[in-house]
């Protein structure tokens, strides 16, 4: 954290050049979460970009005691992401899978294939349930930490969590039952 | 192989989804420098001034203000019409 303020100190002392810095320490993070909201590389990449430019347009407003640089960075990017939902909702939602790939597999299954299915099962979850599950276990933020990025309590970021691993031990139990 | 071991493989290979290499070249790229920003405050400051020191400018910023006057006094005349 204080490492990243030393790095704000100096972009704000009239060296953009240092935000790469930033960037390239903060990229796969936000490029993650974006990827939660759109299957589209080139949206993704957009999104992305646009969370970044805001924050380095921001950069003054953000306050170190209020938490880790990373999580204010991740607030802004799902901001962008969910608004531009909002406003694409037909383009970015007709990426998304209508649901997981009922299809039973055999014994054999490829592990890559047995890795698309677990992709379409976190991609058939509701939009809520997959940020707060990509932001604690890929992610690995803490609960208190998602709690400010989402800007929901505890309990709602735990019930979320909760659900959207029940949703994927049902896919485990599919696999396992065909 | 089981379940576990490989759900922490997906795990990690979600966690190793990262953006195109040239990223943070984009990024950087597309964030406004502080040259550029002078610039365009001091193209906005010459525009303005041009703008006040020419004949039609001065015109048209009279005439927003009288626009503005009288739709003021319109405004508050109309409290005292009966509906």
């Amino acid at each position: 954290m204080n490492v990243d303020f030393a790095v704000i100190r100096r972009i704000l002392a009239g060296n953009p050049d240092a935000f790469r810095v930033l960037v390239r320490r903060y990229e796969g993070h936000v490029w993650r979460l974006a990827r939660a909201f759109t299957r589209d590389p080139n949206d993704c990449e957009d999104l992305a970009q646009d969370a970044f430019l805001t924050a380095y347009l921001r950069l003054a407003d953000y306050d170190p005691g209020q938490g880790p640089f990373l999580t204010w960075l991740l607030t802004i990017a799902r901001n962008k992401c969910l608004n531009a939902l909002k406003k694409r909702k037909p383009r970015l939602l007709a990426e998304l899978p209508e649901g997981a790939d009922q299809r039973t597999p055999d014994l054999a299954f490829a592990e890559k294939e047995w890795f698309r299915q677990l992709d379409v099962a976190l991609d058939s979850m509701p939009l809520e349930q997959k940020v707060v599950f990509l932001l604690a276990e890929i992610e690995e933020l803490p609960h208190e930490e998602i709690c400010r990025i989402e800007g929901v309590p505890v309990g709602t970021v735990k019930s979320r969590l909760s659900r959207a691993k029940e949703k994927l031990r049902s896919f485990f139990r599919a696999v396992e039952q065909p | 192989m089981d379940q576990d071991d490989r759900y922490l493989l997906w795990k990690q290979r979600r966690a190793k989804a990262d953006p195109p290499a040239d990223f943070a070249d984009k990024v950087m790229a597309a964030i406004p420098r502080p040259e550029q920003s002078r610039r365009d405050r001091l193209h906005f400051r010459a525009w303005l001034m041009a703008l006040l020191h020419s004949r039609t400018g001065k015109i048209g910023l009279c005439s927003l203000a009288v626009l503005a006057c009288a739709f003021r006094v319109l405004q508050v005349f109309s409290v005292f019409i009966p509906e």
